[in-house]
């Protein structure tokens, strides 16, 4: 049953991609239900033009009542809540997760973070962090308090 | 609609908490979780420390009886956070000592799924002196408000203290009312109401892919209900299994929120903080483990027109009764309907079902 549901609500996610993909988000890779990617392209106008970066969305059977896994791969946007191992923080991946959100939503959320970013740098906590964190950002305990980027 | 816009940025990292209010105690207030993060704040003190109460749910409320009472108040809307930010700066002087904000994090999440492991989800039912059993070393005004209560209630089913609570009590008591009253045109009615939120979520610009698996998961357990398919074991078991549980509860925080997000000109001005209703939502109904306050339960309540009494518990007041809320679909109309009211006990920060004497 679990199975079922889990690839039931993919599979629909995955339809809804590829009829109305949003725009500068492209689904690359989606053969199993177990972890797909996106290329997200930075939005002309901001200081992401130009830029595509690779987003890798991994998923559990619980999946949407537990949130996927989501981290950047290959080329790392330098962003002030992205770290250079590829870990975002942005708390709808963590605490504030709920199954009304989808992938379409996840990186529409990452697309406007990037998108409001005023200035190119990496988070000030970026070299301890990448040295102890784990490998799944779901194992961090994030905090959220900074509304302004 | 739940994209851009609300979520809040963090660069910190594992680094902890600044002194600046954080969502999470923005969550605390709003949620009414100060009680329980008072308890935790005592509970964990012993070799045990947590850096932040608010990410504990209500398991403190499940197994422990309330022997040190933090001060309560009986209506969760009017509740501030005070009490829990006293109980985080306790906690964050004990947790700076000994561990970083991630070991205590990481050793939090591990309690928490040990608790989770020792309380199903929803639980048989128990006779009422098992509460009164609970606060035999505790408060004597407790005591006596349940010797009130066993006047007229014979009978507790609790609930897993997950956060989630309010919205099972209420599933489970509404499935069992149905299969218990056998009436044709009320089981008919419900099926009705359940069928008309597929419009409300729409009306509220929930997207289907995100509703429609919940959708049919209520309505064939409904239907099974309604077609007397179900005894009270098999819907124990339904509400037990992890999954069927927490969609039921994701569909009824679903219907909560589209209720709120049609008629937030009414409910906006009881919000706290100046956010919106469709930040609320986000917030503080969609994100499951997310605690019910009154605003919720009327939501729910008028949305399915199920009629609710809860009986509120608080150590506060020193009266021995119970105070009781009624939530009607519709005030003027209470004769009309004519369910018989669900009726829950309410201990700060918990919900479980009461049953009444015949």
């Amino acid at each position: 049953m679990s199975n079922a549901l889990f690839t039931k609500r993919l599979s629909k996610e995955l339809v809804d991609l590829k009829i109305n993909p949003p725009v500068g988000i492209e689904v690359t890779e989606a053969d199993t239900f177990k972890s797909w990617k996106l290329t997200l392209d930075g939005v002309d106008g901001t200081l992401y033009a130009g830029e595509r970066f690779t987003l890798e969305f991994r998923f559990s059977p619980n999946y949407p009542m537990e949130s996927p896994e989501v981290v950047f791969t290959g080329n790392i946007p330098i962003h002030p809540h992205i770290y250079s191992n590829g870990h975002i923080c942005l708390n709808v991946l963590y605490n504030q997760w709920s199954p009304v959100l989808s992938v379409r939503s996840v990186c529409l959320s990452i697309q406007s973070m990037l998108s409001s970013c005023t200035c190119k740098e990496p988070p000030p906590d970026n070299n301890h962090y990448v040295k102890t964190a784990k490998a799944s950002p779901k194992q961090t305990q994030w905090s959220f308090h900074d509304d302004s980027v | 609609m739940n994209m851009g816009g609300g979520e809040n940025y963090d660069h910190t990292g594992s680094s902890a908490n600044s002194g600046t209010p954080t969502q999470k105690e923005i969550n605390a207030s709003v949620s009414n979780s100060s009680e329980h993060d008072s308890n935790a704040a005592s509970e964990h003190s012993t070799g045990t420390p947590t850096p932040s109460g608010s990410e504990e749910k209500e398991n403190a409320q499940e197994n422990e009886p309330q022997q040190n009472e933090p001060v309560q108040k009986t209506n969760p809307l009017s509740e501030s956070g005070e009490t829990s930010k006293e109980g985080e700066e306790t906690q964050q002087t004990v947790a700076q000592e000994k561990f970083t904000p991630q070991q205590n994090w990481e050793f939090e999440q591990s309690i928490k799924k040990e608790e989770a492991g020792k309380t199903p989800l929803v639980c048989l039912t128990e006779d009422i002196s098992k509460l009164y059993q609970e606060y035999e070393q505790g408060s004597e005004i407790y005591r006596q408000k349940i010797m009130k209560l066993a006047e007229k209630h014979s009978k507790i089913r609790r609930c897993r203290g997950d956060g989630n609570c309010f919205y099972r009590a209420f599933g489970f008591a509404w499935f069992e009312r149905l299969m218990e009253s056998r009436d044709k045109s009320l089981r008919q009615s419900a099926l009705n109401a359940l069928t008309a939120t597929n419009s409300l979520l729409n009306s509220a610009g929930y997207q289907s892919l995100v509703y429609e698996d919940a959708h049919d998961i209520v309505e064939k357990q409904m239907k099974a209900v309604a077609n007397g398919e179900h005894d009270e074991d098999m819907l124990l078991t339904i509400f037990q299994t992890d999954e069927i549980s927490n969609y039921i509860v994701y569909y009824l925080r679903l219907i909560t929120a589209a209720y709120l997000k049609l008629h937030h000109e009414e409910y906006e001005p009881f919000l706290e903080f100046e956010i919106g209703m469709d930040q609320f939502c986000t917030n503080f109904v969609e994100v499951m483990d997310q605690e019910a306050d009154h605003i919720h339960v009327i939501a729910l309540t008028k949305a399915l027109r199920v009629p609710v009494e809860i009986a509120y518990m608080s150590g506060s007041d020193a009266m021995e009764q119970v105070n009781f809320h009624e939530f009607y679909p519709d005030e003027e109309a209470k004769e009309t309907v004519t369910l018989k009211p669900l009726v829950l006990l309410y201990r700060p920060g918990h919900y479980d079902i009461l049953y009444r004497r015949e």
